[in-house]
């Protein structure tokens, strides 16, 4: 098991786990409870804190549904996958914190009862995903630094916080459309982003082609 | 308080752009208003061909892996903070921006010209955010960072920097408010893009240049294309006393907080571009200057005992997250002292000069 310890992230790699006697699964288990431990110690507070600021002080309470993030991690399979544990370990609870919010629920509902109907689905954030996918997610993360610093509040307050527009414009003066319009550039500018990253990866595979 | 309107969100029109209509699908679904009508309507939409289901998955997809965060990062950004702004104008005895605008919209003034103008013209029109749309945009310490202002222009943000882009349909404003940026901007000569540092105003139609609005003075230096640079307090450059000078490429120029132009000096490419990629560097510049930017770099800001220190000039270089490199420079040259208590980092004079009384 290697640990690599910089401030923001403890890498521990379970497939390395150390040959020991005993069943394999025990060892697994091992690591993975502490790699949670580990998890816990660093960001147990602090994610505490980011909770009560961004969503209050409940109901429901800042540390029930931070222990609730902790608890569902816990119960993830493929948890050494996760190369950003913070990242995710917060993705986690805010999507807790929101399950408390009756009209989105019902919104994601409608969502997934309706594409279900089609024959399709959305997926969720989960360890392989951010894994696989990490381009994406890194996408996210750079063009939300990108934004303007309103773009920034809105997007927060209406994706992470789950206010609804009438929320938004009670606390920021800013009206339906003005919050309507800056999310839409925000969502186009993931677009464009991952366009043009299809854009150059077309291009390498032209040039591997080429090559034969 | 403003009494809230019900806002009437509607179900997206079907025309237009499908990945369009599909975004606006989702904002509607989430904007919280969503009608049992509305979530009819868009089942109906889902229903009428593939494509609809298709654009709206990756309109979905998109939205909910946006909620993918960093926690702390997002910590820059103090939502409570933003109305401070609001509280100092109050204070400067402009007219609440409620007065006369019915909607609830929020609009932020300028001081001066500018204010009465977006007042006049906002007042009467509903739904809508004014006549020019305002973004601010910072760094955080040691944060370096590129923007896209709407009208394609890039500009780098050094650590600790704050621009507010003012755009409308005649022109281009952008208030470097605190530190250090580089600017590449688009050309269009309709509307002409004005920097303004404090009391520093650059003008250009389409260049790239550096501005660093530094303690003692704010430095323009032009990579590309020409700028007009001129002292204009007011941002009003068409007083009679203001003179602009023209700058080309290779040209640099010191403005004095609220006084002259220095003369213009040629210089080095490296010496502005360096910081773009984590590497200050100084020639010949004033120590409260380089410490002005250099602290735009550290959690432990570096201070100076007396002014007089200030004026020390130096020349050289350093990685942005090395600066203590200034220090260990600093002591070694024989030119002060440097004390350290807990985190505050203090520059003195050397005791021999104190002691020669």
């Amino acid at each position: 098991m290697t640990t690599q310890n910089n401030n923001e992230m403890t890498e521990i790699k379970l497939s390395e786990a150390l040959p020991v006697t005993g069943s394999e699964e025990a060892v697994v288990e091992l690591n993975k409870r502490r790699f949670i431990d580990s998890l816990y110690k660093q960001h147990w507070s602090g994610l505490c804190g980011w909770l009560r600021r961004r969503y209050g002080a409940g109901p429901p309470d800042p540390e029930d549904v931070a222990q609730e993030a902790f608890e569902k991690i816990a119960a993830m399979d493929n948890v050494g996958d996760i190369r950003n544990p913070r990242a995710f370990l917060y993705t986690v609870a805010a999507r807790s914190a929101l399950m408390g919010v009756r009209w989105l629920v019902q919104a994601r509902k409608h969502v997934d009862e309706e594409l279900k109907k089609q024959g399709d689905k959305v997926e969720e954030i989960t360890p392989e995903r951010i894994y696989m996918e990490r381009e994406r997610f890194n996408s996210v993360l750079k063009e939300m630094a990108g934004l303007s610093n309103k773009q920034r509040e809105i997007v927060i307050r209406s994706r992470i916080q789950g206010q609804t527009y009438d929320e938004i414009c009670a606390e920021t003066g800013w009206s339906p459309a003005v919050i309507s319009r800056n999310l839409k550039a925000a969502m186009l500018a993931l677009y464009r982003a991952e366009d043009a990253h299809k854009g150059a990866v077309n291009d390498d595979n032209k040039q591997t082609k080429g090559k034969d | 308080m403003a009494e809230i309107m019900t806002p009437q969100i509607t179900t997206p029109k079907s025309e237009g752009d499908i990945n369009e209509c599909a975004i606006n699908w989702v904002l509607y679904l989430y904007s919280g208003h969503a009608t049992k009508a509305g979530k009819q309507e868009h089942s109906d939409w889902l229903n009428q061909t593939q494509d609809h289901v298709n654009a709206y998955v990756r309109a979905e997809q998109w939205w909910r892996d946006m909620g993918y965060v960093e926690g702390d990062d997002l910590e820059q950004l103090d939502i409570d903070g933003a109305s401070e702004n609001l509280t100092a104008l109050h204070a400067q005895g402009l007219q609440s921006e409620r007065v006369g605008v019915d909607f609830g919209g929020r609009v932020r003034f300028f001081t001066g010209i500018a204010a009465t103008l977006v007042f006049a013209v906002v007042a009467g029109l509903l739904y809508f955010s004014g006549i020019s749309t305002q973004s601010q945009y910072s760094t955080a310490i040691a944060e370096v960072k590129v923007i896209t202002l709407e009208d394609g222009s890039s500009v780098t943000l050094g650590g600790s920097t704050t621009i507010v882009a003012s755009f409308s349909d005649d022109k281009r404003y952008v208030e470097l408010a605190k530190g250090r940026a580089y600017f590449d901007v688009t050309s269009d000569p309709e509307r002409p893009f004005t920097v303004q540092a404090g009391a520093t105003g650059v003008r250009v139609v389409g260049t790239a240049f550096d501005v660093h609005k530094a303690v003692l003075a704010t430095q323009v230096s032009v990579v590309k294309g020409i700028v007009n640079v001129a002292v204009v307090p007011d941002g009003a450059w068409e007083a009679e006393d203001v003179t602009p000078v023209e700058l080309r490429a290779g040209d640099q120029v010191l403005a004095e907080h609220n006084n002259m132009l220095s003369d213009v000096r040629t210089f080095e490419l490296y010496e502005v571009q360096g910081w773009r990629k984590g590497w200050l560097e100084y020639v010949d510049t004033r120590l409260s200057d380089v410490l002005e930017e250099v602290n735009r770099y550290r959690k432990n800001k570096i201070t100076l005992s007396n002014e007089a220190l200030g004026d020390i000039r130096l020349t050289m270089g350093m990685a942005a997250d090395q600066t203590d490199n200034l220090l260990t420079g600093l002591e070694a040259g024989g030119l002060v002292r440097v004390e350290r208590s807990g985190q505050a980092v203090r520059i003195l004079p050397v005791i021999n000069a104190e002691n020669d009384m």
